[in-house]
């Protein structure tokens, strides 16, 4: 594939986003297209996933640049044929290829938010921000790369012909919480906790997202459910406890 | 099932459209990794490189099905206003020489030298180096790329109308199956289709002819 291609389209995504959907909306969008949309969501998604984990440094960068795209794009896979179903439910009609091309265009540009946001996780590290402020920060960057998004792909909606446009949206919105939520929180960590004694590619389930965030709130403000936090000198009791199922909460002797 | 039989079943549908594609010369792995993209994101790249096959049956992209709606119509009170047999065969294999063409501009466009925008960045890069007269060749190529997208365009927009011409065919045949003769609506219906179709070639016929654009690039190249 010519580079030019791929950066002009990209290109298109960030300046002229007006034309890029009417592209897609009309079937002039192909497989180049799709093609450039995967590649951007997955240098993208590296690049930032590579910038978060360079809290923890080493192997962790490379774990968190692989995980970040593939959670992009396991939502993606999941939310097209539901975002087509739910079109076909309500308007009798759908484009698989346009669904998929709308679904890769809000995340392709989703991503390219984030890489223009890795500056200020960066920053946040240089300043040694604590953990739980630095996932806050991170959160907070998904949540902008996540408006950016939507904004793409309310964009794309309107272009449709059709009706019950909001209901499609709130129905693509609610699987994009969902399963976005879940996936990312099934391939975690990507920042890993400084007490963590090893780095390792996925961790063992511990409760639920939810869960996850308003720990992550309450330990932000200084509010700590556990007696006790294992230090990396704890490596050999906590590598079979890593193996096991844990629940938040649970005091460490 | 657990997480790894779950990943061996996704790799095995990854590798059988990797080998589908590469198979049917939709994907190679020096075109960028096609095969290497379907392998890994079927569920997101499949659509684009396999279902791209079923289109030059012309059934693909609209479902389009002119004869067997006219001959499921030849059923009901309406035979008497539909076109004969001979009839339905010709304005049949007219419909799907027409789909046909849409599939092959379609593959077409999707060849990397056809890319309009690939052709605009080279223009702007020539024009960058001041090298004017390879960027006005490449702005003609532009311009002939526009006129076969124009052309997809105005092609799929007429096989639209005349799919939804014989839904309501469809429909119409049904209810004077149930309620009686064939009014002046279901003549004008017919009417409107079998002209439809037959005016398909006209469509080709309106956009500016490839010879005159030929020669106003040739002129344009020559004045430079």
């Amino acid at each position: 594939m010519p580079q030019s291609s791929v950066l002009t389209i990209s290109d298109e995504l960030l300046r002229n986003r007006g034309a890029f959907v009417a592209r897609i909306e009309s079937g002039e969008a192909t497989a180049l297209t799709a093609k450039t949309l995967l590649i951007t969501i997955l240098l993208s998604g590296a690049i930032f996933g590579g910038v978060v984990g360079a809290n923890r440094g080493g192997l962790q960068i490379l774990y968190a640049a692989i995980k970040i795209p593939f959670v992009v794009l396991i939502t993606a896979a999941l939310v097209t044929p539901v975002f087509s179903t739910v079109r076909i439910a309500i308007d009798g009609k759908t484009d698989l290829r346009r669904d998929t091309l709308l679904i890769l265009a809000s995340l392709a540009l989703g991503s390219l938010v984030l890489v223009a946001l890795s500056p200020v996780v960066l920053l946040c590290m240089k300043l040694e921000m604590s953990y739980h402020n630095l996932a806050l920060v991170t959160v907070f960057c998904c949540a902008i790369g996540g408006l950016a998004g939507v904004g793409v792909f309310l964009r794309g909606l309107k272009a449709r012909e059709g009706t019950g446009k909001g209901w499609v949206f709130v129905a693509v919105a609610a699987a994009f919480l969902v399963v976005g939520a879940q996936a990312s929180w099934t391939l975690r960590p990507y920042l890993l906790r400084p007490r963590t004694p090893d780095v390792v590619f996925v961790r063992a389930l511990e409760g639920s997202f939810i869960e996850s965030v308003e720990t992550s709130l309450n330990s932000a403000r200084g509010r700590y459910t556990r007696d006790y936090a294992p230090l990396p000198a704890d490596v050999g009791p906590l590598r079979t406890r890593l193996s096991e199922p844990q629940t938040l909460g649970e005091a460490r002797p | 099932m657990n997480l790894a039989t779950l990943i061996i079943l996704y790799a095995c549908v990854g590798t059988g459209c990797a080998v589908v594609a590469l198979v049917r010369g939709r994907a190679s792995w020096s075109s960028g990794g096609d095969a290497g993209l379907l392998l890994l994101f079927w569920p997101l790249y499949g659509p684009f490189v396999i279902v791209r096959d079923r289109e030059p049956d012309g059934r693909g992209a609209g479902d389009l099905q002119l004869a067997e709606t006219l001959r499921l119509a030849r059923r009901t009170p309406l035979a008497e206003i539909l076109p004969d047999e001979a009839a339905i065969v010709r304005l049949s294999a007219r419909v799907i020489e027409v789909s046909q063409n849409v599939s092959e501009i379609d593959r077409l466009l999707n060849d990397k030298a056809m890319s309009e925008l690939a052709a605009e960045e080279r223009q702007r890069e020539l024009e960058a180096a001041g090298n004017a007269r390879a960027a006005h060749i490449v702005s003609l190529r532009r311009e002939q790329i526009a006129r076969l997208r124009a052309l997809r365009g105005r092609l799929l927009h007429e096989l639209n109308e005349i799919n939804e011409l014989l839904a309501q065919l469809r429909v119409q045949a049904e209810l004077i199956r149930l309620s009686g003769a064939p009014g002046h609506d279901s003549r004008e219906l017919v009417s409107e289709i079998v002209f439809r179709v037959e005016g398909l070639s006209a469509v080709t016929d309106v956009l500016p002819d490839p010879s005159v654009s030929e020669e106003r690039g040739g002129r344009g190249i020559d004045g430079l």
